[in-house]
């Protein structure tokens, strides 16, 4: 099918706002790359810049090796879905599959045949007469993907295209298009500004904050080793507490606040010491333990019981430091509590306080 | 607003029903005086119908009235319609490519050609009449019905109206169309045009009834009698010199002006009122 090669791109809009300082990634065929970060990072810029949208201010965009930087969108063999589907209100939901096809000239026939297998790939065969403001949300959602299938192109081109479902049928949706993916074994860029749904779809992902990549990975690779402070905080849910720090001389204690002390078991090759960090720790891997064992106190200030875990809020004893911690199942905790705290060394995370890179590498993964 | 007071019921239902009468009135008058005898009504206006009215009717559609003129009526209307549908579908073509143009298209002075089409709304045909007369005059189109309408069709309005409805528009669909492979002008034919259809169909309704009822500028470009349009006609009926004004003659024919502009509001009221309430998207 295709691969998609981006080189150094950089997109400047008029007025010397730069949105893009240079993206570079390099997408395998029938890869499915989803591109996040929060609203305004420039993830639809440069998903635009890929689909012929937008123009690219320098920098390459290679589709199958084929250098597209001047070529118009329907040039480019890609099909894209647009966060509020952008289909056509006076078409039925066939012509809305179909206007594409027709305008490629292909013969009647063969737009038919090919509109009806998708249809049936997408469980629209009954809807085909009805119009785009006759069909549900979700409805809506698969006949502009059907619009996309149906034109078998080299890359899909997804825009936050569950962002105006509701919750529900969004995971449902994830489900489809993950599926759907696969089966056609398309390869896909998928932007949404929501971590959970590039961690559940993505082969890889690419973080992007303030027009740069923060950093590409694997799903897990990007949860287990977050390169910058960024990305350590914007995966997970909720999201990693971050606690101001100093590395002790040896790089082997972190020294939080006045007394707590926790053992590091660093990896890296890193040569810093005796500097200010940025310790992180997931809300999911701080562990209760008995109070003769525990690293740190939580002084509990709020509960959050959702029944598969509970979500502790509070402060850590003698210091100003505000914890939260997930804990699995029903916790007998009460507000008011002090909970014994422990992490094994593994799951912490230790950032450079000025730079915000990942300092040392201390887990062990497998 | 839903309130449940029994007089205040009565009372709505008087003041609008006093408002029928008054609009309806006149018109009613001219209906009635339009079947009498043009000595039955000389002196006095007839309550009720007279039983002239084939006759009437027949002679204002063949024959006009003799002594002014002479045209028939239903040539005086075909210039009319003529007119009225030649500004607007003039209006609506030019007014809506133009807005496409400014909506959709990046070109160099794109924001001083609207202001420029905007600045027009401040001068209408009136305050520009003498001007565009020289025009028309030098280009020759006296006593045609390119100089009745080339004039008219220029119109800041409609091509307002346009511009914020396809601001309305999703960008997406734009976007979506250029993925599709449809070119500009694809674009507009195969999707603007299409969602445009009740903001036209208001636009028609409206510059129709302003086409057909121009009397200025048909009066000062036409000498030709051949040429003259209803509305001047009636005007001209009134003032005779040296004769009776018939007034079942030109009542008739105002009745007959009357007929297109309701025929093409009660054809495409359902439209109209869609297009100009309805935001379809």
């Amino acid at each position: 099918m295709a691969t998609v090669s981006i080189k150094n791109a950089i997109k400047t809009y008029p007025g010397n706002v730069q949105a893009l300082h240079g993206i570079s990634i390099d997408i395998k065929d029938g890869e499915l790359i989803v591109i996040v970060g929060p609203s305004g990072c420039g993830k639809s810029t440069m998903l635009r810049m890929v689909a012929g949208l937008e123009t690219v201010t320098s920098g390459d965009i290679h589709i199958n090796d084929e250098w597209v930087n001047k070529k118009e969108p329907a040039d480019r063999d890609i099909a894209m879905v647009f966060q509020n589907y952008a289909l056509y209100p006076h078409m039925s939901v066939y012509q809305n599959m179909a206007y594409g096809l027709k305008n490629r000239k292909i013969p009647k026939d063969q737009i038919e045949q090919r509109v009806r297998e998708t249809a049936k790939i997408l469980e629209l065969e009954n809807l085909l007469v009805r119009k785009p403001k006759e069909l549900s949300g979700g409805q809506r959602q698969r006949v502009a993907m059907g619009r996309a299938i149906v034109r078998e192109p080299k890359v899909f081109l997804f825009d936050e295209p569950l962002s105006n479902l509701d919750a529900k049928l969004r995971v449902q949706m994830r489900l489809e298009i993950k599926r759907l993916q696969e089966r056609l074994g398309v390869t896909t860029i998928y932007v949404t500004h929501d971590q959970v749904e590039a961690m559940t779809l993505g082969h890889r992902l690419l973080l992007m904050n303030e027009g740069r990549v923060e950093q590409i990975g694997t799903p897990l690779e990007v949860y287990e080793k977050p390169q910058t402070l960024f990305v350590a905080e914007f995966i997970g849910s909720p999201s990693m507490n971050l606690i101001p720090a100093r590395l002790d001389a040896t790089a082997e204690q972190a020294i939080l606040g006045e007394a707590v002390y926790l053992p590091l078991n660093p990896t890296g090759k890193s040569e810093k010491r005796d500097v200010p960090i940025t310790l992180g720790m997931r809300p999911e891997h701080l562990e209760t333990c008995e109070a003769k064992n525990a690293m740190m106190n939580l002084q509990v200030e709020m509960l959050e019981k959702l029944g598969a875990d509970t979500v502790v809020y509070g402060k850590m004893e003698q210091t100003d430091i505000s914890l939260t911690v997930r804990l699995p199942g029903i916790h007998p905790v009460e507000s008011g509590d002090s909970l014994a705290l422990t992490i094994p060394p593994e799951h912490l995370h230790i950032f450079d306080s000025e730079s915000g890179r990942r300092l040392y590498d201390t887990n062990e993964i497998g | 607003m839903v309130e449940n007071r029994p007089w205040l019921n009565v009372l709505t239902h008087l003041l609008l029903i006093l408002g029928i009468i008054v609009v309806i009135f006149p018109i009613y008058i001219a209906l009635v005086t339009s079947t009498h005898e043009a000595e039955d009504i000389l002196t006095t206006v007839q309550p009720w119908f007279g039983s002239e009215m084939l006759e009437n009717y027949g002679t204002v559609l063949q024959k006009g009235k003799v002594n002014a003129s002479g045209i028939p009526v239903g040539m005086m209307m075909w210039n009319s319609l003529i007119m009225a549908l030649g500004i607007v579908f003039g209006k609506i073509t030019i007014s809506i490519l133009s807005a496409f143009a400014i909506v959709y298209f990046r070109f160099p002075l794109r924001k001083l050609c609207f202001w420029t089409i905007f600045l027009t709304l401040m001068l209408p045909v009136e305050v520009r009449i003498l001007p565009t007369y020289a025009v028309v005059a030098n280009l020759g189109l006296l006593n045609s019905y390119a100089g009745l309408t080339l004039p008219l069709i220029a119109s800041a309005t409609a091509t307002f109206l346009f511009r914020q409805f396809f601001m309305t528009v999703p960008e997406e669909l734009a976007e979506a169309a250029r993925v599709d492979g449809a070119g500009p002008m694809k674009f507009f034919f195969d999707i603007l045009l299409p969602l445009s259809r009740t903001n036209l169909a208001a636009l028609f309704v409206i510059l129709f009834i302003y086409g057909w009822n121009q009397y200025l500028w048909p009066l000062i470009i036409t000498t030709d009698e051949s040429m003259t349009t209803i509305v001047m006609g009636i005007q001209r009926m009134l003032y005779v010199a040296d004769a009776i004004p018939e007034w079942n003659i030109t009542m008739a024919t105002a009745i007959l002006a009357m007929l297109p502009p309701l025929l093409v509001v009660i054809v495409m009221q359902r439209q109209f009122v869609k297009g100009l309430v309805e935001t379809e998207k």
